[in-house]
């Protein structure tokens, strides 16, 4: 009996995991083209029509990993997983982006790619395991502009340029400010005129120390108006708070909203761009209204510190291969309204160390506020 | 001991860690100023905290009182009930302990020596505390470990993408 | 209308949709009743392979795995007191009592068929009365946030056992523990006493399986495995679905407010499927002849529970689907599959892709009556689990829990932050305090905080508006007459037991 019970529970568990690994195996099966393409499917060797010289591709990187770790600059990427760092949820923008890329990627590079989500802290948890990850290539971070806020403000005390930054992949220029299609405000000056007014009367919405923070202070500094300017959470909660009536604005990426504005439920005053953008020729920016800021979403490809630069260019290279060159990826990212828009390391370091001053110029009177 | 004193201990416990708690309060950042800051709620917790566990340390003493007076007075009869109280925490204390050091060990060593190994190891000396001693099998404690981490490795490695601590042989 | 329902049950049931829902269930299940593992975390792996596949395919997966994920953590909350999901955490309350006493048959019996009711119940409000019902959900801002968290909050008391004072404090501890990271609003961090790694906080799945399952461990370690040889001496031969016509209609109201209250949580965004079961238990509790019965075994404790919390299925997918607004980490999840797959979740979804819209339905509802079949005959198969010797099976179990909790951010911090939970959960049930309020505050706790807050910041300070909103009015009236009724019940127990101990 003792010896019974013990082996027929060693069937059961055997039963149990081998259903996992079926569906592990039919899992991988269905994901023909996905990011992350598993060995089992390498080796089925199915004549996949387009993955197929691909996925030959991959195998022969992951073969030479070992000479290529050693020789060094050979050619071949020196890992052959890469595991991709978003510091946010699933689901969100950078998720998109980052995975949407991820398709793509792991063709140039002869890599499989993982993505994996390391929420929190608002992105701080996710940089800090990149930036303590070992530097050989096996760990990147794709993160954008709120990693600069978080060194501003104290809550991380690193920088993105302290990162060994791989390049820009994407821009989003549809930063715009929406209200509900029953709002007096058709434009971005009926709402100046009415915040002249009335003083700190109309609600807009914000996530303290986030990226629409500087939009609203930059606004408020330029116009000279004083906005109630109240957290009500991400986008979907800015939305939910914009539909419910509890607030006047809010700031939230065009693409997102575009689907309300087609049902009429909101309206754009403007978007943060500093020209016509050709994803969205009709909406108007805020230099045309006659307000001269403008903003952009970056999203960014950063390596550890000390990663090797043959690494860091060989990954560089092929995310301009991708942003580019691949139309399929191109399409797939303006159908989101957002720009691919591809920037070296030495492009990049630049552009950020000049977003970085604006913003530490915009956010010095906040403590005060 | 628990039973007796339990309330007694956890109300003192509970008040320092209050104190604690409303201590640290003091050293948060504020980004805006407004009436109520994120200093605002945690006091509230700490002070909610602090006056409960007071009552629950009142109440706790007054039982003791209680019990000890119910004690005297049918002494000779209740004196194995003290004994077999003792028990409870001496005699099963070992397989728990030994649980508790064994998963802080396993969650401390995973990254660096990785997921196969470190969960083989520890499935077989979990298997052997909490086998009783006439369950210790070692043959099997062992195909089961070995089966079970390798098995659960590759499906949520390979299957399912996550990147488990591959450790000395990553 | 009908006719896009029969063209989206068309669309499943053909044999590359139906293998999907089989599998998405069969998967679903599986995580669901692994504690540790948990319908998110399915979803999140199975995600990016719904990428290659067609729009109305990649629903019909994740609508099962949803269902299945929900479905799946009633097995180890009845058979092993371990809930395999938040959204299961009171159906051991009466489950696991029910299986000792060898009613295990029917603890599953009725666990399954009011899970299916209350998820059917969920997808046809879903599909007939959702933009009325989102509409509604919009008009909470944070003033009636606020007040619902604070009558949920009360419920602590219906939960404290025996001290309403450990309940209490229980349950401030909760809070006190979700305050640990970055604070709502200013993010800046809080109790993380210059630890990087605290700053993003206390993740819910580690601090509950924590709680409940690696503390339940510990104490079982304890006892020493001297009950082992005795655990199979109950008898767990199950018939049919173990419970007669007339227990089915005995439940039937308590079946009908335990949906309600399941779709009405669901329905609001960021409370979650975690709570509903919790509450919906109390509720019946407290409506109940018999509240005494509660906790020992009662059918009525598992009824309300699980109907609860699948019925909260269809209520979080009502804003989801009619404004795009996510209540939860799944349907957050579900939001990106969706605009992956370029369906844009809001207004116009049921205009732009209405056959998609029902597909999802009747992906839904297959995938809910195929839960039910797997569940029934699966049951058979689980009570064997418990042949299997503890000393093998929950090191497992712990394994398991590890990599789940390890998955939820790719984190050791997490696997840690599990171990640390246990040992907390120990020490409690040592002390005699209760563990569901500890996890009721540290799902609340933070929702009234972050409210309360940016309701002040609304108002630019004022707090009338918390109690002149009709909505959180009533609510903090509910809040209040929840107290006073607490506070009676007590003084007349006490009242009681003086009598008795007088006579």
């Amino acid at each position: 009996m003792k010896k019974k019970v013990p082996f027929r529970f060693v069937a059961l568990f055997g039963l149990a995991l081998l259903i996992l690994a079926l569906f592990a195996a039919a899992c991988g099966q269905e994901e023909t083209g996905a990011p992350e393409e598993n060995n089992a499917n390498e080796q089925a060797n199915e004549p996949n029509d387009a993955t197929a010289d691909e996925s030959e591709g991959s195998g022969e990187g992951a073969e030479n990993s070992e000479d290529a770790a050693t020789a060094s600059g050979g050619g071949e990427y020196p890992v052959d997983t890469i595991e991709v760092v978003v510091p946010a949820g699933a689901g969100g923008d950078t998720d998109f982006n980052a995975r949407t890329l991820g398709k793509y990627l792991p063709d140039e590079l002869g890599v499989d790619m993982v993505v994996t989500n390391i929420g929190g802290a608002g992105g701080t948890t996710g940089t800090k395991e990149v930036f303590d990850a070992d530097p050989d290539g096996s760990k990147v971070l794709f993160f954008h502009n709120s990693m600069l806020l978080n060194s501003i403000l104290g809550l991380a005390d690193y920088t993105i340029t302290d990162f060994a930054l791989a390049g820009i992949a994407v821009l989003d220029e549809g930063n715009g400010f929406f209200v509900n299609a029953q709002s007096e405000y058709e434009d971005l000056n009926d709402l100046i005129e009415a915040a002249k007014a009335n003083p700190g009367g109309i609600s807009i919405a914000t996530e303290v120390g986030g990226f629409t923070h500087l939009q609203l202070l930059a606004l408020q500094e330029e116009t000279g108006i004083e906005l109630n300017i109240v957290d009500v959470g991400g986008a979907a909660d800015k939305m939910a708070a914009l539909q419910g009536g509890h607030i006047d604005v809010i700031p939230i990426q065009y693409g997102s909203a575009k689907e309300y504005i087609d049902a009429g439920d909101f309206r754009t005053l403007g978007i943060l761009a500093a020209d016509t953008v050709d994803l969205m020729p009709d909406v108007p920016t805020f230099k045309d209204q006659g307000v001269d800021i403008s903003f952009e979403k970056f999203f960014f490809y950063a390596f550890p510190p000390e990663t090797p630069q043959e690494v860091v260019d060989m990954f560089s290279q092929a995310v301009q291969n991708v942003v580019e060159n691949n139309e399929d990826y191109r399409a797939e990212a303006e159908n989101f309204y957002v720009s691919p828009t591809y920037m070296s390391p030495d492009e990049a370091t630049t552009y950020i160390q000049e977003t970085e001053a604006y913003y530490e110029e915009l956010l010095e009177g906040v403590e005060v506020q | 001991m628990i039973k007796k004193y339990g309330d007694v201990y956890a109300g003192i416990f509970l008040m320092v860690f209050a104190v604690i708690m409303y201590a640290a309060t003091y050293s948060f950042q504020r980004l805006t100023v407004s009436q109520i800051g994120s200093e605002f709620v945690p006091r509230l917790v700490a002070i909610g905290i602090f006056l409960l566990s007071l009552l629950l340390l009142i109440n706790g003493i007054n039982h003791a009182r209680q019990n000890k007076a119910d004690h005297a007075a049918k002494e000779h009869t209740s004196e194995p009930h003290t004994a077999k109280k003792s028990i409870v925490f001496n005699h099963g204390s070992f397989p728990v302990v030994a649980t508790i050091v064994l998963l802080i060990l396993y969650i401390a060593l995973i990254r660096e020596i990785g997921f196969l190994i470190m969960t083989t190891v520890y499935l077989v000396l979990q298997f052997y505390i909490l086998a009783g001693k006439s369950q210790r099998h070692l043959p099997l404690f062992l195909t089961l470990s070995i089966a079970v981490s390798v098995s659960v490795y590759y499906v949520f490695r390979y299957g399912f993408n996550l990147m488990l601590p591959a450790g000395i042989f990553g | 209308m009908l006719e896009m329902i029969q063209d989206g049950f068309s669309a499943v049931f053909t044999l590359q949709t139906m293998i999907l829902v089989l599998a998405g269930v069969a998967l679903g299940l599986i995580f669901g009743s692994i504690p540790g593992l948990t319908a998110t975390m399915a979803i999140a792996i199975c995600l990016p392979i719904t990428f290659g596949m067609e729009a109305s395919d990649g629903m019909a997966l994740l609508m099962g795995l949803y269902i299945g994920g929900v479905s799946g953590g009633l097995i180890p909350a009845i058979l092993l007191n371990l809930p395999g999901t938040p959204s299961n955490i009171s159906t051991t309350f009466d489950g696991y009592p029910m299986a000792k006493n060898g009613e295990a048959g029917k603890a599953f019996g009725l666990a399954i068929v009011f899970s299916f009711l209350g998820g059917l119940f969920s997808i046809l409000i879903l599909m007939f009365v959702s933009p009325p019902l989102a509409q509604l959900a919009v008009k909470f801002g944070p003033f009636e946030y606020f007040a619902v968290t604070m009558f949920a909050l009360t419920m602590i008391s219906s939960l404290s056992g025996n001290s309403i004072l450990k309940g209490l404090l229980s349950g401030l501890l909760g809070i006190g523990l979700a305050l640990v990271g970055s604070a709502p609003i200013d993010a800046y961090p809080r109790f993380t006493f210059g630890f990087d790694s605290l700053d993003a906080g206390f993740e819910l799945l580690p601090v509950m399986i924590g709680l409940f399952a690696i503390s339940e461990v510990l104490k079982i370690a304890q006892s020493q495995m001297r009950s082992i040889d005795h655990t199979n001496a109950p008898d767990y031969t199950i018939k049919g679905f173990g419970f007669s016509l007339a227990e089915f209609v005995k439940q039937r109201w308590n079946g009908l407010r335990s949906a309600l209250i399941g779709v009405g949580i669901g329905i609001l965004p960021g409370i979650g499927g975690g709570t509903a079961n919790i509450i919906s238990y109390v509720t019946a509790k407290n409506q109940s002849k018999y509240p005494e019965k509660f906790g020992k075994g009662y059918s009525d404790g598992i009824v309300a529970s699980e109907t609860a919390n699948n019925a909260a299925i269809g209520g979080a997918l009502v804003p989801l689907l009619s404004l795009g607004i996510p209540g939860d980490t799944v349907t957050a999840l579900l939001l990106g599959g969706l605009v992956l797959h370029g369906l844009n979740p809001g207004p116009l979804l049921f205009e732009q892709n209405g056959a998609v819209v029902y597909v999802i339905f009747a992906a839904l509802i297959v995938a809910n009556v195929v839960m039910m079949i797997f569940l029934y005959f699966g049951m058979r198969i689980f009570v064997k689990i418990l042949s299997v010797p503890q000393h093998l099976l929950l090191p497992i179990i712990l394994v398991l829990c590890v990599v789940g909790a390890f998955g939820v951010n790719n984190r050791l911090f997490d696997a840690g932050a599990l171990i640390f939970f246990g040992i907390l959960g120990f020490v409690l049930l040592k002390f005699h305090f209760p563990i569901t309020p500890v996890i009721l505050g540290f799902i609340l706790g933070p929702i009234a905080e972050t409210n309360l807050r940016r309701g002040l910041m609304y108002t630019q300070g004022d707090f009338m508006p918390f109690l002149t909103s009709p909505i959180a009015a009533i609510f903090l009236l509910f809040a209040l007459g929840s107290v006073m009724l607490t506070i009676r019940r007590n003084v007349k127990k006490n009242k009681e037991s003086e009598t008795t101990i007088a006579s």
